[in-house]
């Protein structure tokens, strides 16, 4: 059942990415929403559902995209195992603490992207400062204000295991 | 929880890591080579058109009530313009009677189609239309609106299709100056504008002057609008200018676009459009 709830969450993030992701733009700087989801349900899922999901909606947002299919896919799945492992690291208590894993997350999930997409290109770097990064601050604005509304509870988590791979969801 | 449950879990996870990682690398290696809609990539297009189509229909009607105040105002004007049109149609007819042309071919035919979906990743620009193959659609077919050129077709599933967009950073069109008829190639920077390379120094372009479709190259028919020079540098050395064109659609706010079933190709010259 969680599994199930955590799948919709996802398709209604890849489908709002599509759809509405525009009205949020501005001047052709937009938040990647399926990011945001794919960490607000890392705060519940486990590591293998998380890859595993990160891989099937970057899949879904890579498939209408011209000639690169994979680079969504697999930035999010790796973004996905990443956003559990960290959140099991340490207790979350404050928005900051939340805030801060999740601009770890964002920045390997961008720049995967950022990097598949402009690898070759003479202003790559070029490319990075007014593009990327723009897209990475935005999608972290959005993020913060997204969890600031949420109640406490909906993402304060206790560490109840001895690391990174001890195991915190089982 | 004992070890050996804690390490079947590990193993799973690392498991699934490492054969998405594999996935995703085997995708970007071998389907986009082949230049053609994989099957897993029509099985995304029709799911994701699907799931799309309601939420753009609310957005739309959301949308209405202005759109039909504005468009009843444009109507009002095309209408002035079109009995324009028609007194310097009918002049042409006459004169081209007068100096022994013959009859230009009829107009293209066009499908509407509704704008479900955008891709707005940074550098890469395509948007999910609700047309398919089965309003024959076919990859590669031009896309316009009342504005200009919007893109062209480049994945086709039974009910959708994606569109490479003329903002899109890989797009390059044969081009042409709309007031003097000289002729480039126009392509995207990946900056938010695009350039007209292979303009010769020699050949005076104005900030303002339109930038539309050659016709040249068979793809896109002659005419339709590309953007506007909005700078001109021609002091750089080398033959030519350094163009700086502004696309003409107003790619945030496209609702609707036409697909051109481009009658030049399939009915007039098949044989050149199977060579390409």
């Amino acid at each position: 059942m969680k599994q199930i709830l955590h799948i919709v969450i996802l398709i209604i993030a890849v489908v709002a990415q599509i759809t509405i992701v525009d009205v949020l733009s501005v001047k052709d700087i937009s938040p990647d929403l399926v990011l945001i989801a794919l960490c607000f349900v890392a705060l519940r899922g486990d590591r293998y559902e998380l890859t595993a999901l990160g891989f099937f909606a970057g899949l879904l947002l890579d498939s209408i995209g011209p000639g690169i299919l994979g680079a969504n896919a697999l930035a999010k799945s790796i973004a996905g195992f990443l956003a559990v492992t960290l959140f099991s690291v340490k207790s979350i208590h404050h928005l900051y603490e939340l805030l801060g894993v999740f601009v770890i997350i964002a920045l390997v999930n961008f720049f995967i992207l950022h990097f598949i997409i402009f690898v070759g290109h003479q202003s790559f770097w070029a490319l990075l400062i007014s593009k990327t990064l723009p897209s990475l601050v935005y999608t972290i604005v959005l993020f913060f204000i997204f969890f600031f509304f949420l109640p406490v509870t909906s993402w304060k988590r206790y560490r109840v295991g001895g690391g990174i791979d001890s195991g915190l969801n089982y | 929880m004992d070890s050996y449950k804690k390490h079947k879990f590990l193993l799973l996870d690392y498991s699934v890591l490492t054969g998405s990682i594999v996935l995703s690398l085997v995708l970007l290696f071998t389907a986009n080579n082949s230049g053609k809609t994989s099957g897993l990539q029509k099985v995304g297009i029709e799911v994701l058109g699907f799931a799309a189509s309601p939420v753009q229909d609310f957005k739309s009607l959301v949308r209405v009530r202005a759109k039909n105040r504005r468009l009843a105002k444009e109507n009002a004007e095309l209408e002035l313009d079109l009995s324009r049109y028609k007194e310097a149609f009918q002049e042409n007819v006459r004169l081209r009677k007068l100096v022994g042309f013959g009859e230009r071919q009829g107009g293209l035919s066009v499908v509407p189609a509704k704008v479900i979906g955008r891709n707005n990743m940074p550098g890469v620009k395509t948007i999910l239309l609700d047309v398919g193959s089965n309003k024959k659609i076919k990859s590669e077919l031009p896309v316009v609106s009342g504005e200009g050129l919007v893109g062209k077709v480049i994945h086709v599933t039974p009910n959708h299709s994606t569109v490479q967009l003329i903002i899109d950073r890989n797009f390059r069109a044969a081009a042409r100056i709309q007031r003097n008829r000289e002729t480039g190639i126009f392509e995207m920077t990946g900056k938010g504008f695009g350039v007209l390379s292979g303009v010769h120094h020699r050949v005076k372009i104005i900030p303002g002057d339109t930038v539309i479709t050659t016709g040249m190259e068979s793809l896109y028919p002659a005419g339709f609008v590309i953007g506007i020079v909005d700078k001109v540098d021609d002091s750089q050395p080398g033959l030519f200018q350094n163009i700086r064109v502004v696309p003409r659609v107003n790619f945030t706010r496209l609702e609707e676009a036409f697909v051109v079933l481009n009658d030049y190709r399939m009915n007039g010259d098949d044989s050149k459009a199977g060579k390409r």
